[in-house]
């Protein structure tokens, strides 16, 4: 009696969570309006420059050349510098927070840079903020040229490199905060809804009723999903257009792999949603679950700050299992390197796996679930 | 005077919290897991930078400079494949090229002066500023050991204080620590009121004979003492990993206890506020996210925009953070701890009177 897969009742099931959903403004704020709050408001929070460094200056030289080093780190736009009576004052004054970097000039630094030999100003980064003291870091080399230039006069090495950023000349961070928050968000609300929706109908006990209607697992949780998945897309084209209108991000690449992805990628994200749900029968469980398991690591193994590169070997690999990092690398490079298909292969070919392994897993899953 | 009402009421909620396997299992399995990951996995080093190198075949001084780059360990190789450089950054084969002189480096610097080309996928704007930098750095160690009066005399010694070794887990463990406290629980006190109103115990609750502030403790407190269960356990995990624990334990504690009564008296507040589980974790999640992502664990509050920066002001992660990593790294300079600690308890008190009054509201 049961046949197969029959559309008009998946249509059905549709419609009714269709009715739920613009009924419960809640629900439909959540899935429209969080989104493109979030992405504009953390778009413009989450800037990775740091600016007005307080760096401590301990000068044990006093010399014309030492001033002239403090003053380049002045005029860089990066550091307020502060004067402080010797290294072991500065090194007090990080531990005490007063500073989140120090510069300590040798003595002798005047006299060994005119008689020729190699110095170095020592600099004492402050270990205990991570995020800060890498990108403090990353100012030294342009002053150190300045000062190599200021200090020793134009050199003229016999090879030299010049360095070209391809695809953000402007070192603009927020082309790659904004579709890397995108990716974060995203996925984060399309799971929480879809396991919130699924696990009302238990706990309202309407699965029971559903179940004794001839409608089949599948056409249930396809009806149940189908809306929300709608409702998603429509959220990240709006957030697209927050990122192109607001923040100006360029999108190099092809709109319709573009769709493509991002309809892979929630498809994966609704499935975890979809197995949360299903593994944990209780709203309770199922919302600490999602928010465990998604909110952390989608944030910190997804390459959104911290490039997959860098990670040690095994979560390297680790990581191929999150359908977030493969996103994030296709929509990154969509969005600022005007990428051909075949140049995504890898994170397509992978992100396309993902989804049916996932979906297919959540649907058995479910399945399962519902039969006795 | 312990209050009877109370008591049974704290082991009540402690009995339902602890009934389910699972969530069990979550409490004291979860945070582990994901310190031993986080601590393991993430580096703010830029390492495994993807270089390809293209020379001709005869030039000897960029086949050298080549091998310096790839025996640092900051460099992979990446042979030149087919396409342009250009498409080998688009495809992400490659992180950076750097090409040389067409005529090659050795054959340049015997004429004068040889100008390589470097290519930056700069999507990363941080990471590709960084891996420049290591390029220089290179370059010139190349040039001094040929001797080369030109190269750069002046340079930068840079020491990195309270994580000589640069340490992933040391720099990573106390931020997400306290991620971790917070996530435990807010998220179990956001529901605490939402269920017993779903499940129409509320009504029961409000006939019978108890105060509001005893209901708003019996509801609290429970979830209080599971989190801070987990401070041991978390401590220990960071112990395990080798992060440093220089401050005086029982600060770290204090601060903990300081925390976690405010996130619960949060997580109150949230519940009072729901009608449905559905609405409650959609509130926890609004409240949660941005306190996440304001807390300074993930990217500096100092770089925010002036008025996102009094905002963080209302985190209570925020002080966590600060006294967390001040106290796990550096030790306890009071100076800096007070203030925090205040500004902490201070968002607590108002979180605890604000929900006390809700409550009463709710009853009448």
């Amino acid at each position: 009696m049961k046949g197969g897969f029959v559309l008009s009742r998946a249509l059905s099931i549709a419609r009714k969570e269709l009715h739920h959903i613009m009924r419960d403004p809640v629900t439909l704020a959540a899935s429209l309006g969080l989104p493109v709050i979030f992405v504009f408001f953390f778009g413009f929070v989450i800037d990775l420059n740091v600016r007005d460094v307080g760096l401590l200056v301990a000068d044990a030289d006093h010399t014309r050349a030492s001033r002239e080093l403090v003053q380049l780190f002045d005029a860089s736009g990066y550091f307020r510098t502060r004067p402080a009576a010797s290294e072991a004052d500065a090194v007090l004054a990080l531990g005490a927070e007063r500073g989140k970097a120090a510069l300590i000039i040798p003595a002798q630094f005047e006299r060994n840079l005119r008689a020729g030999r190699p110095v170095s100003g020592q600099i004492l980064l402050d270990g205990a903020d991570n995020a800060y003291a890498g990108t403090v870091a990353g100012y030294l080399g342009g002053i150190q040229k300045a000062a190599q230039a200021r200090l020793i006069g134009a050199t003229s090495p016999r090879a030299t490199i010049r360095a070209r950023f391809l695809f953000n000349p402007e070192l603009n961070s927020r082309w790659f905060i904004v579709p890397g928050i995108f990716v974060i968000i995203v996925g984060l609300i399309s799971s929480l809804l879809t396991a919130l929706t699924v696990a009302r109908e238990w706990e309202n006990g309407s699965m029971e009723l559903l179940m004794s209607t001839p409608v089949r697992p599948l056409e249930i949780i396809l009806g149940k999903i189908g809306p929300y998945l709608v409702l998603s897309l429509v959220g990240v084209a709006l957030v697209y257009g927050l990122a192109r209108g607001v923040f100006g991000v360029p999108f190099q690449g092809n709109h319709l792999v573009f769709l493509l992805a991002t309809g892979l990628f929630l498809a994966a994200t609704m499935a975890q949603g979809l197995v949360i749900s299903v593994v944990t029968r209780q709203q309770q469980l199922a919302f600490q679950l999602a928010m465990n398991t998604g909110m952390l690591p989608i944030q910190l193994l997804s390459g959104f700050i911290y490039p997959v590169e860098s990670m040690s070997p095994f979560f390297r690999y680790l990581t191929t299992i999150l359908p977030a990092r493969w996103y994030m690398t296709i929509a990154r490079a969509l969005f600022l390197k005007a990428p051909t298909l075949a140049m995504l292969a890898e994170p397509f070919g992978a992100l396309t796996v993902l989804s049916i392994v996932f979906v297919a897993f959540a649907l058995r899953k479910f399945k399962m679930d519902l039969e006795p | 005077m312990i209050n009877p009402t109370i008591v049974g009421f704290i082991r009540k909620e402690l009995s339902q919290a602890l009934r389910d396997k699972r969530m069990r299992g979550m409490l004291v399995i979860m945070p582990i897991v994901q310190l031993l990951m986080f601590g393991y996995a993430l580096s703010s080093e830029i390492r495994n930078i993807h270089l390809a190198v293209v020379a001709p075949p005869s030039d000897v001084f960029t086949r050298e400079l080549a091998e310096r780059f790839y025996s640092s360990r900051w460099f992979t190789r990446v042979a030149p494949g087919v396409g342009t450089p250009v498409d080998w950054l688009r495809s992400g084969r490659a992180e950076a090229v750097l090409i040389a002189p067409a005529i090659g480096a050795e054959k340049a610097v015997g004429r004068g002066s040889a100008v390589y080309q470097l290519l930056l996928d700069a999507t990363n704007a941080g990471r590709a500023r960084g891996v420049e930098q290591y390029v220089q750095a290179i370059l010139q160690s190349q040039l001094r050991a040929r001797g080369d009066p030109g190269a750069d005399s002046f340079s930068f010694s840079v020491r990195t204080l309270y994580n000589p070794a640069n340490d992933t887990a040391t720099y990573l463990v106390p931020g997400t620590l306290c991620l971790l406290l917070c996530l435990a629980t807010l998220t179990l006190t956001s529901m605490s009121m939402t269920r017993e109103r779903e499940v129409g115990t509320l009504e029961t609750l409000l006939a019978a004979p108890v105060s509001p502030w005893e209901v708003l403790i019996g509801k609290t407190v429970p979830f209080a003492i599971l989190g801070m269960c987990d401070v041991p356990l978390v401590l220990a995990v960071s112990w395990a990993m080798g992060v440093p624990i220089r401050g005086p334990l029982w600060e770290i504690f204090l601060v903990s206890l300081v925390f976690v009564s405010t996130s619960v008296s949060l997580g109150f507040l949230i519940s009072s506020y729901t009608k449905s589980a559905q609405q409650a974790q959609l509130g926890t999640f609004l409240i949660l996210f941005p306190a996440i992502q304001l807390s300074g664990v993930v990217y500096p509050v100092e770089n925010m925009p002036y008025v996102v920066k009094l905002i963080t002001y209302l985190d209570p992660i925020r002080y966590l953070v600060i006294m967390i990593r001040h106290l796990m790294l550096k030790g306890g300079d009071i100076g800096l701890l007070l203030p925090n600690l205040l500004g902490l308890a201070a968002i607590g008190a108002a979180a605890v009177f604000w929900a006390g009054r809700r409550f009463r509201q709710t009853l009448n």
